[in-house]
């Protein structure tokens, strides 16, 4: 017997009680107004926002492109100068992909992803609200550095040695190293909450054979997200030190080698393509059913295909080094990867094909875009398996050739996809329904646009044409092409426009779109458009995948309040949090409302890298402290409060705990996964080291400092003994030994601050200078690292230990220390393998 | 309340193993050739009999996570199989059913990477 057989008959209808409970979750869950409407934290708000603002750098990018086209319109054109012109197509890519197509994913998910699996809220709203002032502040700085002409202009991969010398690029190249570095945290944040969102915040009974395709797609993403960023901040972090400090990294004369910025940035960059093309992908998946009137075909096909495609993803980066003067062995291997990861992408497209076939077939703006979509997509993939071919792809590398073909995949396999999604939700958001006679425009405009811009351009870098040149001269031949190319890229701004003014026109007297307009079978048709702000009036018990096509009566059901969390007594924003497999209900988590927390440490934290830019060393420690000091408050005051109950009634005679700690708990899943990003980051400093001991023979090179050895060994006592005290005071404080607990972290304080400091006096002691050999510097950055944390991990335990000592950490109520203990896990990996590198791995230059 | 974990109980870890597989031999496979080729340690051919061994345990490896996500899977593989049982049982199967088909990818995706060390003699 499970716990769905043990649920009582819902309740006799009462519309005294209907009214009441409706009444208290308006209240709970009401949006504030006026300027208070930067507290906002609600995922539909913030989603909305989020979207907003990723179409405005959109917009931004958009311009960005024509203006680059106006250039090239003509031979020997000078409209641009060659400066601005730098700036605009290293802008143009930066934003697009940085601050449009990343971002819209988490728009969309933050957005939608509550309702499509039944349930309120996702787990963290303010890591949500957090996430976007975050995303809308840098994108704003790194795009407004173009009107004081001190925008980015090294390209959109930022090569060295070129952005790592600062007498060529300018303060540009800080820019992006810090605006973006930020960005990415920004995105790592919202992949945390998108993948415990997935994981755990499902609709009672989703379990995972049930649950769509889209939050597959999510949970796929959000790992990417996670495995692909970090080794990009390694790199950000390294460029930024060598051009900061003058750390040796990338410099050939101190022992650097540039090559190691491109596979940092291509083991982050090749994912990002997936990272783009998976969640749009997602969104047909999700449309498809209701405009074929049946599921898709070869369900576990198609997460087949996600997980494949995000694996093999990964072991593509070398393809777009192709022509750095690798051995070639090596670069078969990754075309072996690049032609195997066809595969999955196929399978995928070929179940939509067979959906398509097998059901009936409904004409509609999303399926008109999803045709599109499917088109140009396949054309740049085709165009994608020749350049995986090593010697094609030596002819055509950096070539106006390689500009069609990412547009292709790019455009194919993301935008188009979202403008169908566009179109199909803009009801769910909105409540009306976008003009079809205009959609056509658009849509013809855009495709038609797209094909004449990127078309010719296959021709252009065929006969030569290099990719991010300025101007060329008529005697090359590609002027009628290049002029093509012009016209069309207006044409797919003109589409666009129309869109936004489709969007954007009052439809007051357009009537009311009607309830599931497109008669869809998942969840997030529910509820009448748009929704209301707490979403479901009840959560539903889900048992099949399509939902409102398979548990009829359900909708219903869900309006009379005859499921879970049909009320708010206590006055507080409340989910259900389901476990990973079958989505069995755990416990209640208590959601924030509206606060100015998360705005304001989003500003402090942004102007910690936007003074960064500018060395204001004083003043970024000022806005350092003051962020810290936000999150503790934030911390302190919302989360794992001792909670006034043990358990409560959600309905239906099931009673849930309104607390949990270890790894039940959403908090646990949200640090087990920002450690796991945290972790690649590192591994990226990890492989600098082994990329260099591949480069230098031997390595550390002849003559150069080793760190000492004994202090080695008292850091590796004492970081080693922090880490065990915090495990045993987690378990001293579970047995009720509240005294010892509360001893044995500030014991675990002290022996953490002596450890980094004999870290740090290790390298010292012998003068390792990371200004003078790449050795020293990579030895200097994996001590910082582990110091950063192990302070980091230090002022978690002094708030543990202040949370004992003021009683919000009990041994029943003891959330706080599990994750800390569990982020003390992860130190403790860092620490070991940062000492056996500086410490044994020199060892082994001794023996020939 | 105490819920088993995940990795004992469920289906999960059996998802992304296969490919874990694919990945480290993929990673192998590019370190033996780029260390290999860096610092100039005798003809490539002799990697032959390296990449051999790596690539014959990780199809190994790869047929051992096929055999358990078959057993989850219980049933003859039928290509288009919905498996939507709202069941704990459905939910196992359906784990499984995806992993077996994630095993088949693997393996092909490990032979792909094979193959170039065929080719290659030199670096």
């Amino acid at each position: 017997m499970t716990w769905i057989d043990r649920l009582a008959p819902p309740p006799p209808p009462d519309p005294d009680r209907h009214a009441a409970e409706t009444a208290r979750l308006n209240e709970v869950w009401e949006q504030p107004k006026g300027i208070a409407r930067l507290t906002v934290v609600n995922n539909s708000s913030i989603g909305k926002w989020y979207l907003i603002a990723s179409m405005a750098f959109f917009t931004f990018a958009g311009i960005l492109a024509l203006l680059i086209r106006l250039q090239l319109a003509v031979p020997d054109n000078d409209l641009l100068t060659a400066r601005f012109y730098n700036q605009a197509f290293t802008l143009h890519g930066t934003a697009m992909m940085f601050l449009f197509a990343v971002p819209i994913f988490e728009a969309v998910a933050i957005l939608m992803m509550p309702s499509l699996l039944g349930t309120r809220e996702m787990p963290f709203p303010r890591l949500s609200a957090f996430s976007f002032w975050c995303f809308v502040i840098g994108g704003v700085f790194v795009c407004g550095s173009i009107l004081f002409d001190a925008a980015p202009d090294s390209g959109w991969f930022m090569y060295a040695p070129l952005s790592s010398d600062t007498r060529q690029t300018g303060i540009g190249t800080d820019i992006w190293l810090l605006g973006l570095s930020f960005i990415e945290v920004a995105s790592i944040a919202a992949a945390v909450e998108l993948i415990v969102g997935v994981l755990k915040c499902r609709a009672p009974g989703m379990r995972l054979n049930l649950m769509p395709l889209y939050g597959w797609y999510v949970l796929v993403v959000g790992a990417m997200i996670l495995f692909a960023f970090p080794p990009l901040i390694a790199g950000d972090l390294m460029l930024e030190m060598e051009r900061a400090f003058d750390w040796a990294f990338f410099d050939v004369t101190r022992g650097g080698d540039p090559l190691l910025w491109q596979h940092l940035f291509w083991i982050f960059g090749h994912p990002e393509v997936y990272i783009v093309f998976l969640p749009s992908i997602a969104l047909i998946a999700t449309m498809l059913p209701a405009f074929t009137r049946r599921g898709v075909v070869g369900h576990s096909w198609i997460v087949l295909s996600a997980v494949g495609v995000a694996f093999i993803s990964f072991g593509l980066w070398v393809h777009h080094m192709y022509t750095t003067g690798l051995p070639e062995i090596s670069l078969a291997f990754f075309s072996a990867a690049s032609e195997a990861v066809a595969i999955p992408t196929g399978i995928q497209i070929f179940c939509f094909i067979a959906t398509i076939y097998m059901g009936t077939f409904v004409r509609s703006m999303p399926m008109l875009f999803a045709a599109g979509a499917l088109a140009i997509f396949v054309f740049g993939g085709l165009t994608g398996v020749m350049i995986a071919v090593v010697p094609f792809d030596m002819q055509v590398h950096d070539s106006h050739f390689i500009v069609a073909h990412l547009h292709y995949t790019l455009i194919g396999g993301a935008l188009f996809p979202l403008f169908a999604g566009y179109y199909y939700w803009f009801p769910f958001v909105t409540g009306h329904m976008l003009s079809r006679k205009a959609g056509l425009w658009v849509f013809w405009l855009i495709f038609g646009g797209f094909n004449i811009a990127f078309l010719p351009m296959h021709w252009t870098g065929i006969m030569g044409m290099p990719r991010r040149v300025w101007t060329y001269s008529a005697a090359d031949g590609w002027s009628t092409l290049n002029l093509v190319s012009t016209i069309g890229a207006f044409g797919i701004a003109a589409g666009f426009l129309i869109l936004v003014i489709d969007s954007l026109r009052p439809k007051n007297r357009q009537p009311d779109c009607v309830r599931n307009p497109w008669q869809a079978p998942g969840l997030e048709w529910i509820d009448k458009v748009p929704g209301k702000n707490y979403g479901l009036r009840s959560i539903p018990l889900v048992t099949t995948r399509y939902p409102l096509w398979d548990q009829p009566d359900l909708q219903r059901q869900v309006e009379a309040g005859e499921w879970f969390l049909p009320d708010a007594p206590e006055g507080r924003r409340e989910l259900i949090v389901t476990d990973v497999l079958d989505a069995e209900p755990m416990y209640v988590q208590r959601v924030p409302g509206p606060g100015w927390l998360p705005f304001f440490a989003a500003i402090a934290l942004s102007l910690v890298f936007i003074l960064t830019t500018w060395h204001l060393w004083m003043l970024v420690i000022v806005s350092a402290i003051a962020f810290v000091v936000l999150l503790i408050w934030w911390l302190w005051t919302g989360t794992a409060r001792p909670p006034e109950t043990h358990a409560k009634d959600v309905g239906r005679g099931l009673r849930l705990p309104v607390y949990a700690s270890g790894d039940g708990s959403a908090g646990w899943w949200a640090m087990f996964i920002t450690m796991t990003g945290d972790l690649t980051a590192f591994l990226g400093i990890v492989f600098a080291f082994f990329f260099f001991w591949t480069v230098h023979d031997p390595f550390p090179p002849v003559g150069s400092g080793l760190p000492d050895t004994g202090f080695l060994m008292i850091a590796a006592v004492l970081l080693i003994g922090a880490w065990v005290a915090v495990g045993a005071s987690k378990r001293l404080n579970r047995n009720g030994r509240v005294n010892a607990a509360l001893w044995l972290l500030v014991a675990g304080l002290l022996a953490a601050m002596g450890g980094c400091a004999a870290l740090i006096w290790a390298l010292r002691v012998n003068g390792l200078d990371p200004t003078a050999h790449a050795w020293d510097a990579t030895c200097w950055l994996l001590a910082l690292w582990v110091c950063a944390h192990v302070g980091i991990g230090m002022l978690i335990i002094g708030y543990c230990a202040a949370g004992i000592f003021w009683r919000k950490i009990t041994p029943a109520w003891d959330a706080d220390l599990g994750n800390v203990a569990l982020y003390w896990h992860f130190v403790g990996l860092s620490v070991v393998v940062t000492l056996t590198l500086l410490g044994l791995f020199p060892l082994l230059r001794a023996t020939p | 309340m105490k819920y088993e974990r995940i990795i004992d109980k469920g289906s999960v870890w059996v998802l992304a193993a296969p490919l874990t597989v694919w990945a480290g031999h993929f990673l192998l496979s590019y370190w033996v050739g780029a260390v290999w080729c860096a610092k100039g340690w005798g003809p490539l051919v002799d990697t032959r009999i390296v990449m051999v061994v790596l690539t014959l345990s990780a199809l190994l490896a790869v047929s051992l996570l096929a055999r358990i996500a078959r057993q989850r899977y219980r049933g003859v593989l039928v290509v288009d199989e919905a498996i939507d049982d709202p069941t704990e049982n459905g939910r196992t199967r359906f784990m499984g059913h995806v992993a077996l088909m994630l095993s088949v990818l693997a393996a092909v995706a490990i032979v792909m990477t094979f193959l170039p060390t065929l080719v290659f003699e030199r670096c």
